[in-house]
């Protein structure tokens, strides 16, 4: 009976359901792939440049490092990224949207403002001078600072949302009930845009993980761990296309497309789901 | 539409102080001592020996400090450092020194601006027409072309820069990879030069084109489809106007969105252009940005940052201000007339 409500849930939308299948299959592909590879992704384990074959799927690169090692751990370790940097451009953009949205008046003024300043500046330039005055760069450093940079649509969003939630008669009864503003926000406004917060994660999540490839290939990535974004940096670096190695830049920039593809899709999917204005919209 | 001009002005200065506060802030707040990093270094690499070393380093450390003026209040510190981006200063390359970094950021700028307004420009035209083509068609057709869009508009810039080099510089070597004119080459009018130019222009302009394109069709295709599904076409099907002049009335509508997703595309194909200048060593802001990591030349990052940073205000600012003359409810509400 659960299991079928689900299933339903998932067909109902053909974008959800094609966005969530890239996404698992993508996770799997990496988790299975962790579980098999005994050594070190940056050990050397063969010749250099060695194109693909049955003993390493992937080739090898300038170092003779095994990529599909790499891969798999780079898959795992970019997502890491995308997840917590997605939680805290969501996490920013929902205090700031929900405070703005309910409070109005000035408080709104005021951090609506900031809001449109933080969208005009390029992201991925203000990043790199944030991160290039640290030389040691942890997966958390860059998971917040992406998330920093990154809060401003959901927080857009969600004083949207605030706002016509804020005009409906339930709120009245919690205020008449004595319920302050950030228990009406907590326990009434949150709980009915939870599908929203849902989505705009999803929207986040993608576009941080093309933002920490992006910061990594210029030299900006984690400096102790192996990401999608630094094994492009290394395919950059050691002139991968010049020595037309293929094998070492194309996988990489295939997954974080089908990644940021398919977190897009299941964000449309969801939005078609939850907004009645939408359904049957094809 | 003075107000709007105005209030639209206004918020972009604004926006540039509160990006120069950022850049003054972030180096303040990073962990560490930069001056006594310094000090250690000019320490280790004279090597007096012996003399009175704690003294000796403090006597350096206050004259670093003072000649950075660290001593002063914090807001004195942020005006000095706003007085001096205002007249242009942003002091000596590290990589370049002992060329400026003003002029090395304003040489790279036109080699910026080439590649950025035209693909820009070609990108959403082709992006808007792509788009309303594929709401148009419906059915079949739409779904392939928003497919084959969807995945384009998320391929990463610094990706297909990456792609399109191996195709197109190496697998069949039609364009040259690197610069934007050959080793060599005097830059000039003549018609060699030019096609050399050119030769070297495709590969990073493609790249950003295909992109823009594709993000603009897919923005393009949803407003599309939202406007042919709205009343006002359903009631004008029903009184018989023509479906092409119904088409006519939907993309009038669909586009005015558009407007403001120009502005939005820049800031985000700025930041892709960063990378794909990298990656083709081509002679622009982004690169200047990428030697700037790679040589640790803060005055350059924050140089090249500030470049790109009025860069793109301007663009902005220019598209509001196209944007109010084009819609009319802008336009009929700033000049009284609703």
């Amino acid at each position: 009976m659960k299991l079928k409500s689900v299933v339903d849930f998932f067909l109902r939308s053909p974008k959800l359901l094609i966005g969530t299948l890239i996404f698992i299959s993508i996770i799997l592909i990496s988790l299975i792939g962790m579980a098999t590879v005994k050594h070190d992704p940056l050990d050397m384990v063969d010749l250099e440049y060695l194109p693909p074959s049955p003993e390493h799927p992937l080739g090898t690169d300038a170092f003779g490092r095994d990529l599909y090692a790499e891969m798999v751990f780079g898959i795992y370790n970019s997502l890491r990224i995308g997840v917590m940097a997605g939680l805290a451009a969501t996490l920013i953009g929902v205090v700031i949207g929900a405070v703005a949205g309910f409070k109005g008046g000035i408080i709104d003024e005021i951090l609506n403002l900031i809001t449109n300043v933080m969208i005009v500046i390029p992201t991925l330039a203000l990043l790199i001078v944030i991160a290039s005055y640290v030389r040691i760069r942890s997966e958390y450093f860059l998971s917040l600072v992406i998330g920093i940079t990154a809060w401003p649509w959901t927080a857009r969003a969600v004083r949207a949302q605030t706002y016509s939630l804020k005009a409906r008669d339930f709120i009245d009864i919690a205020r008449i009930s004595g319920l302050n503003d950030l228990e009406i926000i907590i326990w009434d406004i949150l709980p009915n845009m939870l599908s929203y917060i849902v989505m705009a994660f999803a929207l986040q999540m993608g576009g941080a993980i093309v933002n920490e490839a992006g910061l990594s290939m210029l030299g900006l990535g984690p400096t102790d761990i192996v990401t999608l974004g630094m094994i492009l940096r290394w395919a950059l670096l050691w002139e991968a296309v010049r020595t037309m190695t293929w094998w070492w830049f194309f996988p990489p920039g295939i997954v974080i497309t089908l990644l940021s593809m398919s977190l897009l899709l299941i964000n449309t999917g969801l939005d078609e789901l939850f907004n009645p204005r939408l359904r049957g919209r094809r | 539409m003075q107000r709007f001009i105005i209030k639209k002005f206004l918020f972009y200065v604004l926006t540039f102080f509160v990006a120069t506060i950022f850049i003054w802030a972030i180096p303040r707040l990073m962990p560490g001592d930069p001056i006594k990093d310094l000090v250690s270094e000019i320490y280790n690499a004279i090597e007096t020996g012996g003399a009175n070393v704690p003294e000796k380093t403090k006597l350096l450390y206050e004259h670093f400090v003072k000649k950075f003026g660290l001593d002063k209040p914090l807001w004195e510190q942020y005006f000095i450092y706003l007085k001096s981006i205002l007249s242009f200063d942003f002091g000596f390359s590290i990589a370049f020194y002992p060329r400026k970094v003003a002029e090395l950021t304003l040489s790279a700028l036109p080699w910026s601006l080439a590649l950025l307004i035209p693909a820009q420009i070609v990108g959403w035209l082709i992006g808007n027409y792509l788009g309303a083509l594929a709401a148009y068609f419906r059915g079949k057709i739409d779904s392939i072309i928003f497919s084959i869009f969807l995945f384009i508009s998320r391929i990463p810039y610094y990706w297909l820069a990456l792609v399109l080099a191996y195709f197109f510089a190496f697998y069949i070597p039609i364009f040259p990879f690197g610069g934007a004119y050959s080793w060599g080459k005097i830059p000039s009018l003549a018609l060699d030069f030019i096609i050399d130019l050119l030769m070297h222009y495709a590969l990073p302009f493609l790249s950003l084109v295909l992109i823009i394109i594709g993000g603009q069709a897919i923005g393009m295709r949803e407003m599309m489809l939202y406007e042919l599904g709205s009343d006002y076409i359903e009631y004008g099907k029903n009184l018989g106007i023509s479906d092409s002049k119904l088409l006519k009335y939907a993309f009038r509508n669909a586009i005015l969105p558009q407007i403001t997703g120009l502005a939005l595309s820049i800031s985000s194909s700025v930041s892709g252009q960063v990378v794909t200048e990298a990656v083709f060593a081509y002679p622009g802001v982004g690169n200047l940005l990428y030697i700037g990591i790679l040589r640790e030349d803060y005055p350059l990052i924050q140089g090249a940052f500030l470049i790109l940073l009025i860069a793109v205000l301007s663009a902005n600012f220019i598209i509001d201000i196209l944007y109010a003359y084009i819609d009319p409810r802008i336009r009929l509400v700033y000049r009284g007339e609703r």
